[in-house]
């Protein structure tokens, strides 16, 4: 029998111990250990009670803003004069991308240093780069194919082809969420589902409830936001009583069965669920913001989003999940100059509001802020393809082999940039960090060692960073 | 095992620390040391020395054997070649340092020395090494593991209380309790055993008069007519069906929006087969080969499914194989063939190459354009007619494109022919990889070089006498061509005169000797044919049958570009979009088939998983470790059947035990092998060996009869028993593995929705058939097992319930306790439905003393009489009734449903309410199409209209007041992937007292859809009304006006406004009675879901 199985049946931790007393009376027990931060009795049959970590965390919780799509890094991150300089010629260095890609492309936009540290950002972060004496921006970051498929999967599950759990399902696993009432792993997307859809936030071999939860932030009506949330039939009192006969009822029939903990897990997940029907409702309305928040973090969607995420972050959510859009937008083949100034424009100034509001209200230092697409862009013009661009020669293709991400919050470097791509953006050159490293980076800031946290499933033990990895200490402050 | 006196904190401590080691499975000291081993020695030594030190060595070199424990240790013919703790004096180490001269090794070039360093580290460390009954053994040891001998016919052992043991199965259980000192439980009470046996058979309860029958039925025979009943019951099948299809990773979709059509007749293929107890030999043959076994009933094709239904990866062949690979190994057979993709199964005998074998067998199958007819349509008419017709446009559209595409692709390659001259003579001596970076770099086509290779290669007289001079320049090398040339231009003197004459000057490199080939064969390239030969050869070198940049139509594919293969993607998409239509439409079943390929090549090894990096070929045949000798390889076809024919031999150890581990996990809630899809060496042992073997040597003793199985584990004595706790046997035996009691088990998703509609009395038993939605309503009260299962999308009730998720094929189902298990509960429109159906069934509604309804509602829902005390608890509750029920929403002047413009009357001339709420939508049915409202439907932002002028979707606002409105809004009509097809959609406002107002056309476009001062009285209708316009497909729209109104009259003297968008909605809902809650509250309990 699998431990994580066991996990589950808090009946057989009980049998464990060897002692013959009633669940209801040990869950009190563990509660006043406090090892346990249960809220009731019950929750450790709950596979979302939170659980310490292994080791010393400077992470508590994940914000994870996904530019779908794969943004340039050269037009935003990394800046790249040799590009400019050689706009129009070849350039000495040939990567197999999806397509075919032509001569150097500079950057339509210009780059300039911000804050203490100087980092280099392009114009349309202006806002993002307010914070640049906090983020560390990593300029060296690779993945291995150029298709956004298999790179979605490698940025969210860490492999490219096989069915593996998620990130946000691995980190759900490993801490539990701090609050019971809301799911720990919620995924924000306006209007439909990212490329590869449901696949991004699978629990895969992980059981179901870890699955994130997504949530359609163009939705305003809370029972759009979460099935079932809503009673339509009865008052709330109505409701009360009705849960008060269901607990009798319960009660009776467990007399005799005191020994199984599924059925005491059953009775408070009722309780569960009528509490959450009070705080999920709460947690996504917005309009509860006073006008200031409104006005830091700007109009339109992505603002919306960006404020339901820091609400969810401050209630204890576990891990949050932000993408741009549905399907890929950030896939700028063609025009660059207007897609990604469009992009950038929708969502820098609410993210730059986000990173304030997180520090204003004390939460940014525990949480981990990370941006970047599933990959990069050719620093090499595409060249126009029947059916497969608008026939352009003006934007950019994937690209794996290079590109930028950043970091914020949660023990990495503030002021920082690690790494260095290539003298014109093709790949990465210096200090390598592959997505698999950064798995393992943030897994060491959320107290996991990523070689010893698996899970046996189908005869092997698989972990997030299957058989690579390594912690990127000269991230970390 | 924890010690019984242990301390109470010292308990309650090992309690907190299991749960915070919960998430890890921390390595044990051991394995820690070996981990060295594992992750930087065994590879090294695999990848560098097995080539001449394994057992699989073609000759072992030096006696040396470096796969195993032994060998390490043993040593070669010089002696032991590891010192543990002592690097320098280890022959291995010296060997790697090419200390000495003569013994280096590997032979050729050392070892980096980094990685010599690992090994000096490993030995200093003691050299610690797995033993060879985990890891190291060789394929041949690995192959004496218990699962790969063939089950034993072991006789029951002798026990002492033989009064209990009703069966041999009982003497194999009761046996091991003996020896542990504890007794099995006392029997189930006849009330418990009768809804178990219902449950564990066919997912649902019996009704309390079953009960009630079976408790007094006090005859001999009574408990095995029960469960005899119950087999030949075709609830059975849907019930074990299901748990099947979990095995089967059962879909109705590929992915997201991806519809399968005829998946469901694989659903009821699996249902029927079990329900006529196929035996279980033939019921994975026919779904690996159906098509393969003469003289087959053709109904049995639908079982190809078990391939055809997976994933499905357009642009990463490979992992569609893989998948099917899995859903073999692992359903079959229990194995993780899958692990050895990348390199041999780190713990199971399984050589890469064997996975590769079956890579073979299911890369060498396709699903055929026409899938074949199960049975007839029953409406022949004009569905098969219309869909017909939209079918074979788009075969027509994709064909035409691909010959359009064609002619260009062609003419391209024409401009390039010099290129090509050049690229064949420098890649001639490249391997396959450096070809590949080649035409990359220089834009060229890999399928036309290898045609230019091939025909300058044609020993063909016309060809030699055109390309003959090229050839001869080709094969000198560039810095001797001026020194060769004028010899080679008077070799050829017997060349194409034309040729010739184009090479009277010297050309001034080899580069311009293809340049001015490239010319002079564009300057004869002429659609009509000369009638000088010598001209016409050069015409043919373009034109001709074999001519390189002549590619054939039926080669498209391979030099089709990026955008081309998005192209016909899309073709093949909507195809598949429309015969999905189609199928849910009333078009007749057909079987989801695959076929073999007509010419099966073998596959390559694909070293370290990569396939672009080709290994040894590997023809299909079963795997070694299931094999005596060397496994045969497989001659028909791709090679299915003969595959299926090894897995149901009864020489095979594993198909038998996996299933019958499968079936005894579902009746006791844990299997005999609790990793019921891992029979290897990392899954779990056995808790009954010998019972297990016993199991399977009866099972295929009785001809692989399923329900003969079910009768003898049910007829034990060991599954009768009670559920109830035994605090002794329970501190010895905390997880029950040697079955002391009855698991208590709750209800999987599948049961529970049944067993609701059961008590509602709603359910219906029509068996088979397209799927309905889950989500729709009013519910559709058919079994779970019939819902829409759409891979990527999983109903939210689903997956909180821990259903399967048909990613892949799932061994054993979770059980977790979510909230959204409870919400669902609580607050679904199911639910609610549901009680209030129960309350009002005859039997309840009848009675009118309100004690004689609170036992009727306790015999329907749960199968029992209620207490006095439950019944006054439940008086009590009713008799405080009932706060009001919330405030009915407004009532909101819209409707949503299908109507008719028509022009003769300028109207709106009929309006149908659409029934079905899905969530999403207001639609005809809980699936579409439907064959009365086609697939329209209307949601908040917009909806689709169906096929014809008759199913107009109308969004209807019926005026509150006299007044005048405006109307703003925006009509988009999207261009989705599938482009370029359709011809958009119109709208029109439609006012019942003047008449159309305006309309709009949009195809891949806007429209602002803004009126002004239209003057209305209360009660006039304003109808939003949308077409599909001549063509139906892609038909989806957006559009949610919203209407202002400035009142006339005074009772709405301000302006008022309603927005489509904000105001939708699905039905009403209406306040619960205090009866209904009640009936209600019952559903929810914990006895209704939980089965003793």
């Amino acid at each position: 029998m699998k431990f994580q199985e066991r996990l589950f049946t808090r009946r057989e931790l009980l049998q464990r111990t060897g002692m013959g007393m009633g669940a209801v009376a040990l869950a009190g027990l563990i509660g006043d250990t406090g090892l346990l931060r249960a809220n009731t009795s019950g929750s450790s049959v709950n596979p979302l009670a939170p659980k310490a970590p292994p080791f010393p965390a400077g992470a508590k919780r994940v914000l994870h803003l996904f530019m779908n799509g794969g943004p340039s890094h050269v037009d935003t991150f990394d800046p790249k004069p040799s590009l400019t300089r050689f706009s129009g010629k070849a350039i000495p260095i040939t990567l197999k991308t999806e397509r075919r890609t032509g001569s150097a492309f500079g950057s339509p936009f210009a780059f300039k240093k911000y804050g203490q540290c100087g980092t280099e950002v392009s114009e349309i972060f202006s806002k993002v780069a307010e914070h640049a004496d906090d983020l560390c921006v990593i300029r060296s970051m690779c993945s291995d194919i150029p298709n956004h498929e298999p790179s979605l999967m490698m940025m969210n599950c860490g492999e490219t082809r096989q069915v593996r759990p998620s990130f946000g399902s691995w980190i759900t696993y490993g801490l539990g969420s701090e609050n019971q009432n809301l799911p720990g792993f919620i995924i924000l997307c306006p209007d439909g589902l990212p490329t590869q859809g449901t696949q991004n936030w699978r629990s895969g071999f992980l059981p179901g409830s870890y699955q994130g939860t997504l949530i359609d932030t163009r939705q305003t009506k809370i029972e759009k936001l979460i099935e079932n949330i809503k009673n339509s039939y009865s008052t709330k009192q109505a409701q009360r009583r009705d849960l008060d006969l269901l607990s009798e009822l319960n009660r009776d029939y467990q007399a005799h069965r005191q020994e199984d903990a599924l059925l005491e897990a059953r009775i408070q997940s009722f309780e569960l669920a009528f509490r959450m029907q009070m705080e999920a409702d709460e947690a996504f309305d917005i309009s509860k913001e006073p006008e200031h928040m409104h006005k830091m973090y700007g109009e339109g969607l992505q603002a919306r989003q960006m404020m339901i995420a820091r609400r969810l972050l401050e209630r204890g959510v576990r891990f949050v999940q932000v993408w741009h859009g549905a399907g890929q937008p950030w896939d700028s083949h063609d025009d660059i100059k207007t897609n990604h100034g469009r992009l950038a424009r929708e969502c820098d100034q609410p993210i730059a509001a986000l990173l304030q509001d997180l520090k204003q209200r004390g939460l940014f230092e525990e949480t981990l802020v990370i941006w970047g697409g599933e990959f990069g862009r050719t620093p090499t013009v595409e060249l126009p393809d029947v059916g497969a661009n608008g026939g352009m020669s003006n934007g950019r293709d994937h690209n794996p082999y290079g590109f930028s991400m950043w970091v914020a919050g949660g023990g990495f470097k503030k002021g920082a940039v690690y790494g260095a791509t290539d003298e014109f953006g093709f790949a990465a050159a210096e200090n390598k960090v592959h997505v698999h490293d950064l798995h393992a980076t943030l897994l060491h800031q959320l107290g996991f060692d990523h070689e010893k946290f698996t899970y046996r499933y189908a005869g092997r033990d698989f972990r997030l960073t299957d058989v690579a990895g390594r912690v990127v200490k000269d991230l970390l402050a | 095992m924890p010690d019984r006196n242990r301390s109470l904190s010292s308990a309650v401590l090992a309690v907190a620390v299991l749960l915070i080691a919960a998430p890890l499975r921390a390595q044990d000291s051991g394995s820690d040391r070996l981990k060295l081993f594992e992750e930087k020695i065994r590879p090294v030594l695999a990848a560098r020395c097995y080539v001449c030190h394994s057992t699989k060595a073609a000759k072992v070199q030096g006696g040396l054997l470096l796969d195993s424990q032994t060998g390490l240790k043993r040593g070669g013919n010089s002696g032991e070649v590891i010192v543990p703790g002592e690097p320098d004096k280890s022959l291995l180490v010296r060997a790697l340092r090419y200390q000495d001269k003569d013994l280096q090794m590997p032979p050729g070039k050392p070892l980096p020395v980094e990685v010599v360093a690992v090994f000096e580290t490993w030995i200093r460390a003691g050299a610690a090494m797995p033993d060879d009954a985990i890891a190291v053994k060789s394929v041949d040891q690995r192959k004496q593991f218990w699962s790969f001998q063939r089950p034993k016919d072991h006789a029951p052992p002798e026990v002492t209380r033989k009064d209990w043991a009703r069966s041999d199965i009982d003497r194999f259980i009761l046996a091991k309790l003996e020896e542990k000192g504890l007794t099995p439980s006392p029997p189930a009470d006849s009330r418990t055993l009768i809804r178990r046996v219902y449950y564990d058979l066919t997912g649902l309860p019996p009704t309390a008069e079953e009960s009630d029958v079976f408790a007094a039925d006090k005859s001999p025979g009574a408990y095995s007519k029960l469960v005899d009943g119950l087999l030949a019951s075709p609830r059975y099948g849907e019930r074990w069906g299901r748990l099947w299809l979990d095995v089967a990773r059962y879909s109705d979709a590929r992915n997201v929006g991806e519809r399968f059509a005829y998946s469901y007749t694989y659903r009821d293929w699996v249902i029927r087969a079990l329900n006529e107890d196929m035996p279980y030999d033939q019921f994975l043959t026919q779904q690996l080969a159906a098509d393969r076994i003469r003289g087959n009933d053709p109904q049995n094709l639908a079982a190809l499914g078990y391939l055809s239904l997976g994933r499905e990866f357009p642009k990463t062949f490979p992992e569609t194989v893989d998948d099917r690979i899995d859903v073999v190994a692992r359903g079959m057979l229990g194995l993780t063939v899958a692990c050895a993709r990348c390199h041999d199964h780190k713990y199971d005998p399984i050589p890469t190459k064997d996975y590769y074998s079956f890579y073979s067998i299911f890369s060498n199958i396709r699903e055929p354009q026409d899938l074949p007819l199960l049975q007839t349509s029953n409406r022949k008419g004009e569905a098969d007619q219309i869909y017909g017709d939209r079918l074979a446009r788009i075969r027509k559209a994709d064909a035409d494109y691909r010959e359009h595409r064609l002619v260009v692709l062609n003419d391209f390659s024409k401009t390039q022919i010099a290129e090509y001259l050049i690229a064949v003579r420098d890649s001639a001596k490249m391997r396959a990889t450096e070809v590949e970076d080649l035409i990359k770099e220089r834009q060229l086509n890999l399928y036309v070089l290898g045609r230019w290779r091939d025909y300058l290669g044609d020993s063909r007289m016309s060809v030699q006498r055109v390309f003959g001079l090229w050839n001869a320049v080709a094969a000198v090398l560039d810095s001797e061509f001026a020194k060769k040339w004028p010899g080679i231009r008077a070799a050829q003197s017997a060349g194409n005169p034309l040729v010739l004459a184009e090479f009277k000057t010297e050309p001034a490199s080899i580069k311009e000797v293809a340049a001015r080939y490239a010319a002079l064969l564009v300057r004869y390239d002429s659609s009509l044919p000369f009638s000088d030969t010598q001209k016409e050869n050069l015409r043919m070198a373009l034109r001709g049958d074999g001519a390189p940049v002549n590619v054939p139509l039926s080669d498209f594919d391979l030099v089709m570009t990026e955008g081309d293969r998005n192209n016909t993607i899309n073709f093949k998409n909507r195809y598949d979009i429309m015969r999905a239509l189609y199928a849910y439409d009333g078009g007749a079943p057909r079987a989801m088939v695959v076929e073999d390929v007509p010419k099966p090549q073998p596959a390559h090894v694909f070293v370290r998983g990569n396939p672009n990096n080709p290994g040894i070929e590997t023809p299909a045949h079963f795997l070694s470790c299931l094999s005596a000798g060397e496994p045969e390889n497989f001659t028909d076809g791709s090679g299915r059947l003969d595959l299926a024919k090894a897995i149901v031999s009864k020489d095979n150890p594993l198909t038998a035990r996996v299933i019958v581990n499968r079936v005894w996990m579902h009746h006791f809630g844990a299997g005999i092998v609790r990793t019921p899809s891992d029979f290897g060496l990392r899954g779990d042992s056995p808790t009954h060996p010998d019972l297990l073997d016993y199991l399977a040597v009866r099972f295929m003793e009785s001809g692989w009869s399923l329900k003969k199985l079910h009768r003898m584990i049910m007829l034990s004595a060991a599954y009768q028993q009670s559920s109830a706790d035994n605090p002794e046997a329970r501190k010895q035996d905390p997880e029950n593995q040697l079955i002391w009691r009855m698991n208590r088990r709750r209800l999987d998703i599948e049961s529970l929705r049944d067993s609701v509609l059961a008590a509602s009395g709603q359910l219906e038993n029509k068996l088979g058939g397209v799927p309905f939605a889950l989500t729709a309503s009013p519910t559709v009260p058919r079994r779970t097992v019939y819902g829409y299962i759409e891979r990527g999308r999983i109903p939210g009730l689903l997956a909180a319930f821990d259903f399967a998720i048909p990613d892949q094929h799932v061994p054993l189902r979770y059980t977790t306790t979510v909230p959204q298990q409870a919400l669902f509960l609580l607050n679904s429109s199911f639910m609610a439905e549901q009680a209030v159906r129960l309350a009002s069934r005859a039997e309840v509604a009848a009675e009118s003393d309100p004690l004689k309804r609170v036992e009727r509602l306790y015999r329907i829902a749960l199968g029992r009489d209620a207490t006095p005390r439950e019944i006054s608890v439940g008086l009590k509750f009713i008799n405080f009734g009932g706060e009001p029920g919330p405030a009915a929403n407004d009532l909101l002047p819209w409707q949503y449903g299908l109507g008719e413009y028509d022009s003769t009357t300028d109207r709106v001339k009929t309006f149908a309410p659409f029934r079905v709420f899905t969530g999403d939508f207001w639609q005809g049915a809980s699936m579409l199409p439907d064959s009365v409202t086609g697939k329209a439907k209307l949601g908040a932002d917009g909806g689709e209209p169906g096929d014809n002028p008759r199913q107009s979707v109308v969004r209807r606002w019926t005026s509150p007041a006299k007044g005048t409105v405006s109307i703003e809004g925006t009509l988009h009509h999207d261009q989705n992937s599938l482009r370029n097809f359709g011809d958009g959609v119109r709208a029109r406002i439609v006012s019942s007292r003047h008449g159309e107002l305006a309309s709009w056309n949009v195809n891949g476009s806007s429209a602002e859809t803004n009126l002004n001062g239209i003057d209305i009285e209360k009660g006039d209708t304003l109808d939003f009304i949308v077409d599909g316009r001549a063509d139906s497909e892609n038909d989806g729209f957006r559009w949610a006006p919203t209407i202002k109104m400035i009142g006339l009259n005074e009772n709405a003297p301000k302006a008022t406004a309603w927005s489509a968008k904000d105001d939708f909605r699905g039905p009403t809902p209406r306040p619960l009675t205090v009866w209904e809650r009640y009936a209600h509250v019952l559903l929810e309990t914990n006895e209704f879901a939980f089965v003793d």
